[in-house]
């Protein structure tokens, strides 16, 4: 599923935000990336969503080689990723529910589809009764589970969360996790990064450590 | 077996075609609606800037109303000798008659010449205290339209001006000539100002998409991650465009009808003075439609290029 081989990003007159990292996960995983900030977390989520680049080394993700991406071929790849970052980034014009149908509009799906689907996904966020709702009248949670809701309604085969729980309080950081593991269990590989290693300890799963770029643990329990 | 996107029901391509233009034609709409004062100015300045071109173009259209048929055939006036005699009067018009380069004659008798003259310069009795009538029988030749220009046109008057009984010969080619010089003239300066006010059109609306483009930057990152392509970000901007060339084209002709309402009783006045009758026309529907349509296209290459920016 994904594939990183002596992966390696410097950005322009700055040390290497990753350094030869070398890691495989398998599909169906739920994986979580630990490390403090500035440790290359959020770096290697986005060589794997095909944002970034790397400077050396393959990242392979469903079997395509980053590196080598035609750039007409990212959007249709970020299509099949569910990305969660720590502020939903939202679109404040628009209502809880047209933010969570946009991947299925630009996917092109029909418009009966796209209501039963996007009110499927928004009941198992638990964001049915606010589907009419603008971003800005919402919770930070509530946001929170609505950029997670856009994220998976295309049923995507890799979920990427980049501190996801960041703005949560201790409560609702446990209970999105759970939510995160109910998605892994339908069958997204789930792969979340978290500088909150408490919380993470608390769900027994594969957790990969990165510490100033370098990957210095893979510990699977 | 976890289903994906692939099993859902999908629009065919070219239903996904026009249903993705039909959402960027929408969202282009509320993104204008969203801040209407400042959509409202752009599309007025566009309109001002347009109208001065279209007012030029109404301009020239009058003129062509104005000028009638001036310019497709000549017209040539015989004025007659004081006391030209039936005989030699029959004789002449026979002559006339038979001439090719004269496809119509009409004969203007001394006291139907003095019966206009005091219809249209009210002199009231004045003009019946004469002994004698001091206007002269004329004739009023149309020229066949074969013979359309001077150098066609200066043979036939030498040879009507050797006839018995002739007194004057006067052509209005030359009168057409300067007539169809100055519409040529202004033609091109019409064409001039379209060009470089549709330059400044393109500018306006480029910039204004540019600044638009700035304001949706976080948008615009959104649906890059969630994997929406080139076209679908760039097609609402695309279409603000062609609704600002739009709403401005539409403000454009509305100013100019409105300058033609306010004008049309001046010149009715002015016209009326030389017993004419004449009602200034506006932007004829044809027209119209043309300025909609080149607008639309600086509309649609403004944003066009505001992306290449």
């Amino acid at each position: 599923m994904i594939h990183l081989s002596n992966v390696t990003k410097r950005y322009s007159g700055k040390r290497d935000a990753l350094s030869e990292i070398t890691l495989h996960i398998d599909t169906g995983e739920m994986v979580f990336l630990t490390g403090h900030s500035g440790a290359g977390k959020s770096t290697l989520l986005k060589l794997i969503a095909a944002i970034e680049k790397p400077s050396t080394g393959e990242v392979i993700v469903n079997g395509q080689n980053i590196h080598r991406l035609k750039q007409h071929a990212v959007p249709r790849l970020r299509r099949q990723i569910g990305l969660i970052f720590q502020t939903p980034y939202l679109l404040r014009k628009q209502t809880v529910f047209e933010n969570v149908a946009l991947p299925l509009v630009i996917e092109g799906l029909r418009h009966k589809e796209i209501t039963s689907r996007t009110h499927a996904v928004l009941g198992q966020v638990g964001l049915l009764d606010l589907a009419k709702a603008f971003p800005d009248a919402l919770s930070c949670g509530e946001q929170q589970r609505v950029g997670i809701a856009r994220a998976i309604v295309t049923k995507p085969f890799l979920l990427l969360a980049d501190e996801p729980t960041g703005n949560l309080d201790p409560g609702l950081a446990e209970q999105m996790i759970r939510l995160f593991e109910c998605f892994n269990q339908m069958g997204m590989t789930t792969l979340i990064a978290s500088h909150n290693l408490a919380l993470l300890r608390q769900f027994k799963r594969r957790t990969l450590t990165l510490d100033a770029g370098r990957l210095c643990g893979d510990e699977k329990q | 077996m976890r289903e994906n996107t692939s099993t859902y029901k999908k629009h065919t391509f070219l239903t996904l075609f026009f249903w993705h233009h039909f959402l960027a034609m929408k969202t282009a709409l509320r993104r204008l609606f969203a801040s209407p004062v400042s959509a409202i100015i752009v599309c007025v300045v566009i309109g001002l800037t347009l109208a001065l071109p279209t007012g030029l173009m109404v301009l020239l259209q009058n003129t062509q109303f104005l000028s009638g048929g001036l310019d497709k055939t000549a017209q040539v006036s015989i004025y007659l000798k004081l006391g030209v005699s039936q005989n030699q009067m029959n004789e002449l018009n026979r002559v006339l008659h038979q001439d090719q380069a004269i496809q119509q004659v009409e004969y203007i008798s001394p006291e139907q010449g003095m019966d206009e003259l005091e219809k249209t310069m009210q002199f009231g009795s004045a003009l019946k205290e004469l002994k004698q009538n001091p206007i002269p029988a004329v004739f009023v030749l149309n020229v066949a339209p074969s013979f359309s220009t001077s150098e066609e046109i200066q043979p036939l008057v030498s040879r009507l001006e050797r006839l018995p009984g002739v007194d004057y010969v006067q052509s209005d080619i030359q009168w057409a000539k300067r007539l169809k010089a100055i519409r040529t003239l202004l033609h091109d300066v019409m064409n001039a100002l379209f060009l470089l006010f549709g330059f400044a059109v393109l500018v306006i609306i480029s910039h204004t998409i540019h600044l638009a483009m700035q304001g949706y930057r976080d948008e615009i990152e959104v649906l890059k991650l969630i994997g929406a392509g080139t076209r679908f970000i760039r097609r609402p901007f695309l279409y603000s465009g062609i609704f600002y060339g739009l709403f401005g084209s539409l403000f454009a002709w509305l100013f100019i009808e409105l300058l033609v309402i306010f004008l049309r009783p001046s010149v009715a006045r002015l016209v009326g003075l030389y017993h004419a009758s004449f009602s200034l026309q506006g932007v004829s529907f044809h027209a119209g439609l043309s300025l909609i349509g080149l607008s639309i296209g600086l509309g649609w290459m403004g944003s066009w290029l505001s992306m290449k920016r």
